[in-house]
């Protein structure tokens, strides 16, 4: 077991965040933090890097991660482990550190070994300017096959999956397991549309399905699904993406079970139901009733969070474990997510959000996490700034809303962000690896595709051996 | 719970049977017990077996109803027993019972003991609190241990002891409230399978934020105003709760030199500076109280607004009516004939008033054309324009509708006008049509293109424009704010040629009236061409803020001075109706003089607004002095002036 050092977080969160963190709660602590980008320490049990067993490959500097998005890339790798060993390679050499390797699209069938949930077998995806399912029908284990490449080329391999999903609806065909075991619609979302209240699986939008995390057994089945995860030999991280509600944001929730579950919270059912009128996109004068709401809400996500840290580390406590999260905190309490830290002072720091109360407070679940990253996907007018929606203002609020409770990544989304959705953005690169880098506790792309795209592999590869020059 | 009651077997102390009677049997009687000396059963009731041993024949009694032995006696021997049913304990207490087992003078006594049946009570299941919170007690009898639970929402009970005993009190206390809406809690007291909800109701907080009654009436949007002399005003609050004075934060006034405010207790205190100007100036100030809990519900608004001195002119009023029933209120513009007539349009119809009294004398219609602007140039002639709706292919910046401007010119409304055609190139909605010098030789004609934030001109010669025409693409000094509709704000030429420069004045975020001497020069063609652009200049401030939808004006040169005067329109209810007209000398465009104001009350006939909302003036020429005509359509009056600058 690998321990690992943590250096103090940055004196000034100690105005924003009340209590004192405590670095040896946290497992996992890269050298992320170490402003000279020390390497990691190992105990005497484990000494040095094996170089017949890459499992632990070190790092200089602070880490790297890449998305490597199942969807946009499975027709590369869905049937040829050679096309993996390849991109792993390519990416190393970029100098990337690690890899969040998706698997568990939108669709929620797995690309890993699982006894409870099915196999991904197709995706939907743009191929050549068509829209269309991308086959699997090669039986190697796709994960265990990045796995292996990933270390070979001196990656970290991390898995993500879509969590909260289990279903994708497209305008070519339905795919996923609540498709293909139709007993599983009251584990599905049902949100409050202009048909009232609906389930997903009678919502004619195209999209992912989203489940209710307020469902006892979705929670189970997930926890079961992370548990056969952890398990993966040589496996470094898991990511949770989609850890949240429905698209529809704060009309978003109004299961049955979550119905129960509110009540319990409230001692007495909710005067209001739904709790929000339909159509609200921000609420900035919450009443009672809808600020327990969203408190329940995150609490919920945070209960779930919380389970899943503990299968994990049950499992296999050398796996890291994480969530993704859009880094736009003011607008997230829409998706009944706080991941910022319970010890973030949310009131004295965040006056203007009126939905952030006591109890909203302490549903933050960053402290829960061995690493986050942040989706600081503003576009390519907005690498600099000290606000949400420039990626350097949302590294440094985030530092500010986490407390140095956890190492985080953060950046761009470099395909579908504004600015950046025609490609030719190889001049900006360099100037957001060293405002990641300078500003947060890790770099992290999305995704992998966009590189490939819009051939910003040498873009990468400049400015991050610049970066590393300068250790 | 249960009773530790100890049953003894015992033998009494006797003299020996040997000694009393020799001869006899002398052994003694024993009894010993091989089950338990005390025995519990549940509170359902159950079988109860004692085993014993007994020396010599055995009975058994029961000195309790509920404990019912079916066997009664027996043999003595190693393996005895008594059997028994005990019933179920239908009371709340624990019951004992006694079973005495006799073998000859030997006795042997076992303990019975049942719980009780479970008792959970409480007798007042509500509550009522003020919403200054306090303490609820709960009478609770119960004979069991029980537990409070308050949900995990309710933060605002607490109860410092959350399990009781028997007969006693949960105090739960309760928060102050600072929620509109009256809050319940439903508490479980709970032991075993026994449980109990009380509810907690909490009155609302019954917020409040007044001003005194004197101020009632500007709470919310209303003006105080105050002398040209300037002083000390105060308006008390009333509220229980914290508040605050301030400016805009996002937008703070201009100029907060002439006006001080402070929170003294529950008192603003406003301090004003005299005025020593001839026009009024207003800042907003802005209360807000406990916004951290209910953001702007609370507090208000209000408009400071200073008197000026008195103009050096006072324009007299000659006469001031309703405007006719026949007249629609509502695009309402103004045009005088050759012929001598006062023409007010309505949109649909132009009609003609008499100008010695405002008299109604009749309808006038141009075959075809819609009166949306009227509107003399200097000569006389009378102009009439339609809108234009110029609609834009964004892809190819094209326009696909609108490329030409239609305007009719005519000295005499009963002859047809002539025709002008003008070229367009922006988008938007195209009206406001205002014309200066004489169209038929050499004149200018401007207006407003409505949502492209930008203004029109041509230069005219002949009825026609002229070739190098170029203004259709300029922006007005605040270029951030497009106006809705072209009536919304005025543009017009400072002299007989563009070249002379453009006033401007719009509901744009200014409500100032501006002058720029290159209008030909738009600022992007400025950029482009890398020369100095030259911004909008202020001319006067005078009528901005507050009132500012209608905001037409006219220009007369009048023996040999550039006289100006515009009205104010109708914006919602802020601050009153005001119908203000300002009267300017602009003859040195840089240093502009305020000649005369006219206070809205002075002229308005109505009291009651309509919800129309426009306004337009006219200046000519009259004999030895000017005549001003004004309309205000938002109150239905229309007016004339004469002064002499």
């Amino acid at each position: 077991m690998r321990k690992i050092l943590y250096i103090a977080g940055v004196l000034s969160l100690l105005l924003s965040c009340s209590g004192k963190d405590d670095p040896t709660a946290y497992k996992w602590r890269d050298s992320w933090v170490d402003p000279s980008g020390g390497k990691e320490s190992e105990d005497p049990e484990t000494p040095g890097e094996d170089p017949e067993n890459p499992s632990t490959p070190e790092i200089k500097g602070k880490p790297r991660y890449v998305w490597v998005d199942a969807a946009a890339s499975f027709r590369y790798y869905a049937n040829d482990a050679a096309y993996i060993e390849e991109d792993c390679a390519r990416i190393a050499k970029m100098g990337f550190t690690d890899i969040i390797v998706d698997v568990r699209p939108t669709s929620g069938d797995v690309l890993f070994k699982s006894a409870v949930a099915p196999a991904c077998t197709k995706v939907a995806a743009w191929v050549g300017g068509n829209y269309k399912f991308v086959e699997r029908t090669a039986t190697f284990d796709y994960l265990a096959a990045f796995i292996a490449a990933g270390h070979k080329a001196g990656l970290r391999v991390n898995a993500a999956i879509n969590t909260m999903v289990g279903g994708y609806h497209s305008s070519i065909g339905d795919v996923g397991m609540v498709y293909d075991q139709p007993d599983k619609k009251n584990w599905c979302a049902v949100d409050n549309l202009s048909s009232g209240l609906t389930n997903a699986m009678d919502d004619s939008d195209t999209g992912p399905r989203f489940l209710d995390p307020a469902n006892p057994q979705v929670q189970e089945f997930l926890l079961t699904l992370l548990g056969e995860l952890a398990s993966y030999e040589g496996l470094d991280g898991i990511v949770l993406d989609r850890c949240r509600y429905d698209d529809y944001g704060l009309d978003a929730g109004y299961t049955d079970a979550a119905k129960a579950a509110f009540t319990e919270y409230l001692g007495t059912e909710p005067k209001k139901w739904p709790v929000i009128d339909r159509g609200k996109t921000s609420l900035s004068s919450p009443n009672t009733l809808e600020r327990n709401w969203l408190t329940f809400r995150c609490k919920t996500i945070h209960a779930f969070v919380k389970k899943a840290a503990e299968t994990v580390h049950s499992v296999n406590p050398d796996v890291r474990f994480g969530v993704y999260v859009g880094a736009w905190f003011s607008e997230y309490y829409t998706s009944g997510v706080n991941w910022s830290s319970e010890k973030y002072d949310l009131k004295a720091n965040e006056s203007s959000y009126k939905w952030a109360s006591d109890a909203y407070q302490k549903t933050g679940f960053a402290d829960l996490l061995d690493f986050i990253f942040l989706g600081a996907y503003a576009g390519t007018d907005g690498v600099h700034g000290s606000w949400e929606w420039s990626m350097e203002g949302f590294a440094k609020l985030g530092e500010k809303r986490l407390c140095g409770v956890v190492p985080f990544a953060a950046g761009p989304d470099i395909g579908n962000a504004s600015g950046f959705t025609e490609g030719h953005q190889e001049a900006l690169i360099p100037d957001i690896v060293n405002t990641m880098l300078s500003s947060a506790d890790g770099l992290f792309i999305f995704d992998l595709c966009h590189i490939r795209m819009y051939d910003y592999w040498d873009a990468f590869e400049s400015a991050i051996n610049a970066y590393l020059n300068t250790l | 719970m249960m009773l530790s009651a100890v049953a003894v077997a015992c033998t009494k102390e006797q003299p020996k049977d040997d000694e009393k009677n020799p001869g006899k049997d002398t052994t003694e009687a024993k009894i010993e017990l091989t089950s338990n000396a005390s025995v519990s059963v549940p509170v359902e009731g159950d079988a109860v077996t004692i085993n014993f041993k007994a020396t010599a024949d055995w009975t058994a009694a029961s000195d309790a109803e509920w404990l019912t032995l079916t066997t009664k006696s027996g043999k003595a021997g190693d393996a005895c027993s008594v059997k028994g049913s005990v019933v179920k304990n239908e009371t709340n207490d624990i019951r004992t019972a006694k079973v005495t087992i006799t073998a000859g003078k030997a006795t042997a006594e076992v303990t019975v003991t049942q719980d009780q049946t479970n008792a959970l009570n409480i007798k007042v299941l509500d509550y009522e609190v003020g919403a200054e919170g306090g303490t609820v007690e709960v009478e609770v009898e119960a004979n069991v241990e029980y537990e409070v639970t308050i949900p995990e929402a309710v933060d605002w009970v607490h109860n410092a002891a959350t399990k009781g005993l028997a007969t006693s009190k949960v105090t739960l206390t309760v928060d102050p409230s600072t929620d509109l809406e009256a809050r319940e809690a439903n508490i479980k007291i709970a032991a075993g399978d026994l449980s109990s909800s009380i509810k907690i109701t909490q009155a609302a907080f019954e917020a409040y934020f007044d001003f005194d009654e004197e101020n009632s009436s500007i709470q919310y949007g209303g003006r105080l105003t105050i002398p040209q002399e300037g002083g000390t005003f105060t308006i008390g609050v009333s509220t229980n709760l914290d508040w605050r004075v301030h400016y805009d934060e996002e937008w703070p006034p201009e100029d907060t030199s002439w006006l001080e405010f402070k929170q003294e207790g529950n008192t603003i205190v406003i301090t004003v500076d005299a005025n020593e100007g001839y026009i009024a100036r207003d800042n907003w100030i802005y209360v807000n109280a406990a916004e951290d809990l209910y953001g702007d519900k609370f507090g208000g608004y209000f408009q400071v607004y200073q008197e000026a001195l008195d103009a050096p002119v006072t324009p007299q009023l000659e006469w001031s009516v309703s405007a006719p029933e026949a007249i629609a209120m509502g695009y309402n513009r103004l045009a005088f004939t050759e012929s001598g007539a006062l023409l007010v349009s309505d949109g649909a119809m132009i009609h003609a008033l008499n100008p010695a009294d405002g008299g109604y004398l009749k309808e006038i219609s141009f075959d075809g054309i819609k009166p949306t602007s009227i509107c003399n140039d200097d000569a006389g002639n009378v102009i009439v324009a339609e809108n234009v709706v110029a609609d834009i292919n964004w892809e190819t910046g094209a326009l696909t509708s609108g490329t030409e401007l239609k305007v009719y010119c005519t000295k005499d409304v009963d002859v047809a006008p002539k025709e002008i055609t003008l070229p367009n190139g922006v988008y938007g909605t195209l009206g406001g049509f205002r014309a200066r010098g004489d169209l038929a030789t050499k004149g200018s004609i401007t207006g407003v293109a409505a949502g492209a934030m930008f203004w029109f001109g041509y230069d005219i010669a002949n009825y026609e424009a002229v070739s190098n025409y170029y203004g259709t693409q300029n922006s007005g000094p605040a270029t951030g704010d497009a106006m809705w509709v072209p009536e919304y704000g005025a543009v017009l030429s400072y002299g007989d040629d563009l070249h002379d420069g453009v006033l401007y004045r719009s509901y744009d975020g200014t409500e100032k009236v501006y002058y720029r001497k290159d209008a030909y020069t738009p600022k992007w063609a400025a950029e482009q061409a890398g020369i100095e652009y030259e911004a909008w200049s202020l001319v006067t401030e005078a009528g901005a803020g507050g009132n500012e939808n209608q905001n037409n004006m006219d220009i007369l040169d009048y023996n040999g001075k550039k006289i100006l005067a515009f009205t104010q329109g109708y914006h919602f209810t802020w601050a009153g109706f005001n119908a203000d007209i300002y009267v300017l000398d602009i003859t040195d465009i840089a240093n502009p003089q305020v000649l005369a104001t006219v206070k809205t009350a002075d002229w308005i006939k109505s009291e009651t607004p309509n919800g129309a909302n426009s306004a337009d003036i006219l200046l000519r020429e009259g004999d030895g002095f000017i005549e001003m005509y004004a309309i205000h359509s938002g109150l239905a009056t229309i007016a004339k002036f004469i002064f002499n600058p």
